[in-house]
């Protein structure tokens, strides 16, 4: 299919399931076993080889000079924490570990996808289109569209600005902070409202795009503002002792545990840690390393929504993504410059923890355009697995349209 | 009556003459002018020889009515011919009601006047009317469409004032782009010394102090300008070596943001604050980082599609070796530079090129094609539409490059061009949350403490943390990157805790005052002059309704009365609540 045929066609499609969900005002109870993908990008493009360090391979060593991280044999203590005698998980992700220690960690260090660029916007685009090209709308947002649900609140991108994955027809709410919700309006916020949802209400000719998704962004307000306002997050004690990192990234994780455990039918939820784009003193294992701090949050964060849940784990499964790993050499800054393939991971009870994807090697000769680590996952074979063995959703060629070599990897056996 | 008086006019620049057959002049902008309007049904217009001042006796004159959606219903209402003193009329029975405008169609052989046209597309003729300047402006075929007063102010300056307002209205759009864009004569004393009166110590105080230029400084287009220029040149406040350097280096964009863009590019190339975020500081001939070599050409210039490669990367990279800082001055360290032969971009760079190296990258880049298309890209996205026609590109970019990069010139296409004067633009973008903050305190003639940090806060509310950008790429200027349920909430707080509360070390408005310091004190002027200065008249009957509903709730509005006050505030949270004040 060429690809003006192949977007015209995709366009189409998303029209005709919007009419039905986008319409809908069925609230009907929820269902009990909403399964839900919570989705955590890491902008800027992390160093997968100081994620998941191969720490077996020696050439390892000769590339990567003062930011190398010392393999567990070292006496150093800040070094890899073993995994399976090839591979370490960097120190800052100890608690991660612990998840791969209940087997519910699987890793995959060596994800991307051919043709990727050395852009961070494109390569995001790309990723969050859920294809190898950016496409209007992202791939969980088409999932909301091609797999309807009575949930109220289906998907929420955390943050200011909605997610490229969750752009699209479907209704969306995007959520920066949970304690922050109403129009602080005082003894005006009812009329307020009643306006509001009078004029939002009215029709706009779609060809009028932007006034169209002002009015559209509008109503989801209005009717989410009735269904959030009741959550607070003042009084929300995590289970099971959880302990989230104080950052936004924590605040925003210990959010999502609230707004899963509420029962809201929520299915796909995304949002953002950013600042992994270091050029410059990345650092290595050292405890105060700029890559370690942010590693140590990022980690943090996925273990305390993942003790906070408990049992609830076998409905959520969290999946990270970063746009492109970086150059297997350090460079004169005591950095990394823009790479290929990286390190993903996906966490959940029902996820079969262990490492997947087989190893390039860093060789000169193994290395992607000489300077890169090779991928050999191709990042659709997990949103596919993902889509079809836990969201349900068998839909591929609409989710990912334009990938015809989708072969799961085993990361959720059911 | 209108008299339209059509004088040919040349104005700003001349290229090469183009033949035209036609001429249509839309009115659609005569929502700027709802008084004027809506009393008088009768358009005369009088057809001038530009040269001669004769009137053009006999020329067939054609009138269309059209109407929404999008202006696809046109109906032919008229065909007449001038008399002998060049006077034509019209009744023009929906002037003035909102998606209805009228379009004139003059016969070819009457104007057939090829030497009066300016730059491709782009010429200027004054019209003036009994009321006022009437603003028209021509093309190539002949076509012509009406300066529309609200699509400028809400497009080149940070939104409208209730004095801007009756400014543009004065002077006319042509002598309004002619000053904006010659930022120099605008007298701006006042605002020069608030601005030199504050300290910027902090993060917060480097935001106030750049939404103060927006909000207060006259020279509009020039802040807008700066504001794209920073923005196109992404820093961060965190990595690039603090707050002096942030704002120095917006204050030399600022100096340049009508100039060459050639000159832009050495702004930013030769910035400490450039030089540390995309790490060029380090950049020497044993390992060359490569960071800034590539956002150089894929954000700065050429775009990401620009034709250039990863070798061209790698080369780029070796010629600013080099290109450093001692301490926060740009140097050239002639030790760290690679002094081999280099290729780029199928230009050779012969061994031993120093410094000059890297100035002719620029070079090359700044006068490359692509580069005109990305930057023309951008500026029509600013300026006129999140989606800017093939069309459009080409003609700003051939503008780009026969000027070499002279922005004031390609800034001033823009704005005369069909796209930006095309009905369907008028509202169609959505503000950034700098202008949805800037515009709202406009708008209402709102005072702002320095103290008070509510508008950063509001900033960082939104997503948007001046000089302090996530990503290098900037901030975008589409409205699908910013439109979100949580976005409109963060802006009806914002209004809301802005209007309702009394306390003046704050963020205050005095609404009774925004109305009657410009002599409206009945429900319906007060009604009408804020439908106009926020909602640029983009209003359906049921919002006026609404708006005349709450003054006059319980019992009839009267501004001396006291409720007036609270009814006033409820009045403008509500209509600044409303879909069409999120657009621009």
């Amino acid at each position: 299919m060429h690809r003006r045929q192949f977007l015209r066609h995709l366009l189409a499609a998303n029209l005709a399931t919007a009419t039905l969900s986008y319409g809908n005002l069925l609230r009907i109870a929820e269902a009990a076993a909403t399964k839900t993908l919570v989705v955590i990008f890491q902008r800027g493009g992390c160093d997968g080889l100081n994620t998941v360090v191969p720490y077996g391979e020696s050439e390892y060593y000769q590339l990567r000079g003062t930011i190398a991280i010392p393999p567990p044999s070292s006496s150093n203590p800040r070094k890899a924490i073993d995994l399976n005698g090839f591979f370490g998980l960097h120190p800052s992700l100890a608690s991660l570990h612990k998840i791969y220690q209940n087997n519910h960690l699987a890793v995959l260090p060596t994800v991307h996808f051919p043709g990727a660029t050395r852009s961070h916007f494109v390569n995001q685009d790309d990723i969050e289109s859920g294809a190898d090209q950016k496409l209007p709308n992202g791939w969980l947002n088409r999932h909301l569209t091609t797999h309807p649900q009575t949930g109220s609140i289906r998907g929420i991108s955390f943050g200011s600005q909605v997610a490229h994955a969750l752009r699209g027809v479907a209704n969306v709410a995007v959520i920066n902070d949970l304690q922050n919700i109403g129009l602080k309006a005082g003894q005006y916020e009812g009329t307020l409202r009643g306006y509001m949802q009078e004029i939002y209400g009215q029709t706009i000719d779609p060809v009028d795009s932007n006034r169209w998704l002002v009015h559209k962004q509008g109503n989801i307000l209005l009717d989410n503002l009735t269904i959030l306002s009741a959550i607070d997050p003042t009084s929300y004690v995590p289970a099971n002792g959880a302990v989230y990192p104080t950052s936004g990234y924590g605040k925003q994780l210990r959010q999502i545990a609230q707004l899963i455990k509420a029962n809201i039918g929520l299915e796909v939820v995304s949002l953002n840690i950013g600042g992994w784009d270091h050029h410059q003193n990345q650092g290595g294992a050292e405890i105060d390393g700029r890559q370690s701090r942010l590693h140590e949050q990022f980690a943090q964060g996925i273990h305390a929504l993942y003790t906070d849940l408990g049992g609830l784990m076998k409905d959520v499964v969290i999946l990270t993504m970063t746009e492109f790993g970086r150059t297997a050499a350090i460079n004169a800054s005591n950095g990394t410059d823009h790479g290929h393939a990286s390190a993903w991971f996906v966490v959940g009870h029902q996820v079969k923890g262990g490492i997947y994807g087989t190893w390039p090697g860093l060789l000169p000769n193994q290395l992607y355009n000489g300077r890169f680590l090779n991928h050999t996952i191709d990042y659709r074979n997990i949103l596919g697995e993902i889509l079809t063995k836990h969201l349900g959703n068998t839909n591929l060629a609409e989710v990912l349209p334009g990938y015809s070599n989708y072969q799961p990897l085993g990361l959720l056996p059911l | 009556m209108i008299n339209v008086k059509i004088l040919f006019k040349k104005l700003f620049f001349v290229y090469k003459p183009i033949f035209y057959y036609r001429l249509i002049i839309s009115l659609v902008s005569l929502l700027g002018w709802p008084n004027v309007v809506a009393a008088i049904p009768t358009v005369t217009i009088l057809l001038v020889d530009g040269v001669s001042g004769q009137p053009l006796s006999k020329a067939v004159v054609v009138a269309y009515e059209q109407s929404q959606p999008s202006h696809l219903i046109t109906t032919r209402i008229a065909t007449a011919l001038t008399d002998n003193q060049g006077l034509v009329s019209f009744q023009l029975n929906k002037l003035g009601q909102v998606g209805i405008q009228y379009v004139f169609e003059f016969s070819p052989n009457s104007l057939v006047r090829p030497d009066r046209f300016c730059q491709g597309n782009y010429c200027t003729p004054p019209i003036t009317t009994v009321n006022g300047p009437l603003d028209v402006v021509l093309y190539s075929k002949g076509e012509g469409l009406l300066l529309n007063r609200n699509q400028l102010i809400n497009r080149i300056t940070f939104g409208a004032t209730p004095a801007l307002l009756k400014y543009v209205n004065t002077i006319g759009a042509y002598a309004f782009i002619a000053e904006q864009l010659n930022p120099q004569t605008i007298d701006d004393n006042q605002f020069e010394t608030l601005i030199n009166g504050l300290t910027v110590s902090k993060s917060e105080d480097l935001s106030l102090w750049l939404l103060f230029h927006a909000i207060y400084s006259q020279r509009q287009l020039q802040e807008v300008m700066t504001q794209f220029w920073d923005n196109h040149f992404n820093t961060d406040v965190v990595t690039s070596g603090g707050i002096g350097v942030e704002q120095a280096e917006n204050q030399l964009f600022r100096q340049q943001a009508l100039g060459q863009f050639r000159d832009l590019l050495k702004v930013s190339a030769t910035s400490s604050a450039m030089l540390r975020y995309l790490n060029n500081n380090t950049n020497r001939k044993e390992a060359p980082n490569e960071n800034y070599a590539r956002e150089l050409m894929e954000l700065h210039t050429l775009g990401v599609n620009g034709g250039y490669t990863e070798k061209d990367v790698a080369e780029v990279a070796r010629a600013f070796t080099g290109w450093t800082l001692n301490g926060n001055q740009f140097i050239f360290n002639k030790n760290w530079h690679d002094t081999g032969e280099k290729i780029i971009l199928g230009h050779t760079f012969p061994a031993g090129g120093g410094m000059a190296e890297g100035e002719k990258v620029l070079d090359i880049l700044a006068t490359h094609p692509a580069t005109a298309g990305f930057i023309c890209t951008k500026l029509l996205q600013l300026l006129v539409t999140d989606q800017p026609t093939e069309k459009a590109k080409n003609d700003c970019s051939s503008v780009f490059l026969a000027t070499n990069g002279d922005i004031s010139q390609v800034v001033s296409t823009i704005l005369l061009s069909r796209a930006f004067n095309n009905p369907t633009q008028f509202h169609s973008k959505i503000k950034t949350p700098l202008e949805f903050i800037a515009g709202m305190v406009r708008n209402l003639a709102g005072t702002t403490p320095y103290t008070d940090k509510n508008l950063y806060k509001a900033t960082v509310a939104m997503g948007m943390s001046l000089f302090n950008s996530p990503a290098p790429t900037g901030w975008s200027e589409l409205g699908e990157d910013w439109m979100t349920s949580d976005q409109i909430m963060q802006r009806v707080q914002l209004i809301n805790q802005t209007v309702l509360q009394q306390n003046q070390t704050q963020v205050y408005v005095n609404v009774k005052d925004l109305f009657s310091n410009q002599g409206y004190e009945t429900a319906e002027a007060i009604v009408a002059f804020l439908l106009e200065l926020t909602l640029a008249n983009d209003y359906s009957p049921r919002i006026q309704e609404i708006a005349l509903e709450i003054l006059n709730a319980g019992t009839p509005f009267n501004i001396n009365a006291t409720d007036a006050t609270e009814k006033l505030r409820h009045l403008v949270i509500t209509i600044l609540s409303f879909p069409s004040y999120q657009l621009q």
